[in-house]
């Protein structure tokens, strides 16, 4: 539960100490170009770049906090820290940010909870053909220290997942139920009940493999059905040259309807604007959108994404590395000059407490008016409180 | 009862007295650059100057009664800063202020060396002892020379108990003074543009640190410092105080432990060198 008066809110932070201020800081590196939105998780700074890894492109990729597994190399988001699990909800009290930089101003900074990627290299990146992502695995049950469960695509640990089979499941997994994974290999995972015993290692037993071909399918980690969810493309490795259309594409929405297309086909930056950290479709020409691609009318929310196709327009050349990320919005700051201290009072100003999920993987994006120094900082703070 | 029940028990305090308060007016004498963060519990006024000294590479503590005045020990009730302000008339004074709790500090580490230097851990956090939410600065006590892509890591043992090594890290590239926070030069490539140093993936804090090394001397000798940032303030331009209390105007007082040595540090917009900030602090207890 969260915060069920003034007088519970003060007792709660000043009384059973339910309080922590997070700083972090990052960088704006390369140099931004006018009128495009960035997503500061690629770029230096504390907490530490991600470069979206990924053993295997277009694989589901969960996003938490909490990080530390082989595929997570880096941790994405703002170190929350607190106990995953328990009644208490967390709300984002107030925030603050400023951005110290030479030209660039204003700036538009957004808190946003990263749900996970699809990360995209070589002929993903340069490819005109559509692209299919890998949100489930077929997966055979056996017994080590509990049900172990052996697919082909290396899933994140501590991805949310819920089971269908042709059969019946093993003993213990039931069908429209959560589950949390505990990464074992690469291939291979144990699965808890909820991410608290996941994270402490509290796998379900053994008893049986079930009869069929049972399915493992990847969910929004946070968010039912990805309620309220968009959709990104950001840049990690600038590719060589080019600049292709979103054509086409298939995603299914929070109530559950397949096939539902973004909509514009937005024209992804040319190369001066596909460099590390810049969402491609965002700009200020015709055909950009941004940050996020356009939903198809009357969608609430992003479940899964399974497929695009990049085709008209130019075709990126080089090496590039790109993720199709997926994330939900929580909060909106204004920067309008160099170095002003912007800062907003979720609790008094602006009533509105955001709530941040166990496991939130918190992380900036940067609109820049103006073309931004190199270089510049950004430093950011993030004050949060919990009832129960 | 430790902190406020309610907010009526909050109101109560300030109507019986339960509340301390401090005066801070600040009078650097050591220049800096625009853009840097400075250190300013090294600038003399009230409180009085401290300099990071003791014996070299060894932790050290800092006295609480000669920081930021927040009164006497308060244990069981716990205090909470509930208003400051600050104001200046110096232009190099206009910028960001964040309010810290000094933890622990490591004096006089050789920043012309390039050999790895162990650092003394007899003497523990005093507080925030998992070291979860402790940060850590880099603070000049001797003028460094600077120069372009300089660098320097460091061992630690983050909030889980875990040895960390931190990310190689660029020092300023131009000179600084002393009082100025060697990671903190904007604008500059490979740079931090920030107060606190970056930490390895999966730390929200610091416990200890354990060895430093420069991967390319800069010059000079700093103190590493480990520090809990408090609260944050913004000076937008000379001669305009700036108040900010809680909780009406901003939630989630800050608690200040009994003993913290509360100091502030600045980004600076000029030189702070013969500059004045004048403020004040006041704490309450449920």
């Amino acid at each position: 539960m969260g915060f069920t008066s003034q007088d519970d809110l003060i007792n709660q932070i000043t009384v059973n100490g339910k309080y922590r201020r997070v700083d972090n800081s990052k960088i704006t590196s390369p140099a931004h170009t006018a009128g495009g939105w960035h997503c500061l998780a690629g770029g230096a700074g504390y907490p530490n770049a991600t470069t979206y890894p990924g053993a295997t492109d277009l694989v589901f990729t969960t996003c938490t906090e909490l990080g530390g597994d082989a595929i997570s190399a880096t941790l994405l988001g703002l170190p929350l820290g607190g106990s995953p699990g328990g009644s208490a909800t967390k709300h984002i009290l107030s925030v603050g940010a400023n951005l110290v930089a030479a030209a660039g101003a204003p700036w538009q900074a957004k808190l946003v909870d990263l749900q996970a990627y699809y990360r995209l290299s070589g002929a993903n990146v340069t490819g005109t053909g559509s692209r299919t992502c890998i949100n489930s695995n077929t997966f055979t049950a056996s017994s080590s220290s509990g049900l172990l469960l052996t697919y082909t695509n290396d899933f994140n640990t501590y991805s949310k997942v819920r089971f269908t089979t042709s059969g019946t499941l093993p003993t213990g997994l039931s069908l429209a139920t959560d589950y949390w994974t505990i990464r074992v290999s690469t291939t291979t995972c144990r699965v808890a009940t909820s991410l608290a015993n996941a994270i402490a290692g509290t796998a379900i037993a053994f008893t049986d493999a079930g009869s069929g071909t049972h399915t493992m399918t990847m969910q929004m980690p946070r968010y039912q059905d990805g309620v309220g969810c968009e959709a990104f493309f950001v840049v990690q490795t600038q590719p060589t040259a080019g600049g292709p259309n979103l054509s086409a594409s298939s995603y299914t929405n929070t109530a559950g309807t397949a096939a539902r297309a973004f909509q514009g086909s937005p024209t992804m930056g040319a190369t001066a604007d596909a460099y590390a950290t810049r969402i491609i479709h965002s700009g200020n020409a015709a055909g950009r959108y941004g940050p996020f691609l356009p939903r198809q009318g009357g969608d609430t929310g992003i479940k899964s994404i399974e497929s695009f196709t990049w085709s008209g327009g130019t075709a990126y050349t080089g090496t590039g590395v790109v993720a199709l990320c997926v994330a939900r919005p929580l909060l909106d700051l204004a920067l309008p000059v160099t170095g002003m201290w912007s800062e907003r009072d979720l609790v008094n100003q602006l009533p509105s407490l955001p709530q941040v999920m166990d496991g939130a993987c918190l992380v900036w994006l940067l609109f820049s008016a103006g073309a931004t120094t190199n270089n510049s900082p950004f430093n950011a703070v993030v004050d949060l409180g919990w009832g129960g | 009862m430790a902190g406020f029940a309610h907010v009526g028990e909050y109101i109560d305090a300030l109507e019986n007295g339960k509340t301390s308060y401090g005066q801070i007016r600040k009078i650097p004498s050591q220049a800096s650059t625009a853009g840097h963060w400075v250190d300013l519990s090294m600038a003399a006024g009230q409180p009085i100057a401290q300099y990071y000294a003791a014996a070299p590479l060894e932790a050290a503590v800092l006295t609480g009664m000669r920081g930021i005045f927040h009164g006497d020990d308060r244990s069981p009730s716990q205090k909470h800063l509930v208003e400051w302000s600050l104001m200046t008339p110096t232009a190099g004074l206009v910028g960001a202020y964040h309010l810290l709790d000094f933890l622990l500090y490591y004096p006089f580490v050789d920043l012309d060396s390039t050999d790895e230097q162990a650092l003394d851990n007899t003497v523990t956090l005093p507080r925030y002892t998992t070291g979860d939410g402790v940060r850590v600065m880099l603070v000049a006590v001797a003028p460094t020379a600077g120069g372009a892509s300089l660098r320097f890591n460091f061992d630690y043992v983050d909030q889980d108990g875990n040895a960390k090594t931190a990310p190689t890290q660029t020092f300023n590239a131009t000179a600084a003074n002393i009082a100025t926070i060697l990671s903190s030069q904007q604008a500059v490539s490979g740079g931090q543009g920030a107060p606190y140093l970056l930490l390895a993936s999966g730390s929200t804090g610091v416990r200890s640190i354990t060895a430093w090394r420069n991967v390319a001397a800069v010059g000079g000798l700093a103190a590493v410092v480990l520090v809990k940032p408090l609260a944050t303030l913004w000076l937008p331009e000379v001669s305009t105080p700036v108040e900010l209390t809680y909780p009406n105007l901003k939630p989630g007082p800050p608690r200040v432990y009994d003993g913290a040595y509360l100091g502030l540090i600045m980004n600076c917009a000029a030189t702070v060198a013969a500059g004045t900030l004048a403020g004040h602090v006041r704490f309450a207890w449920g």
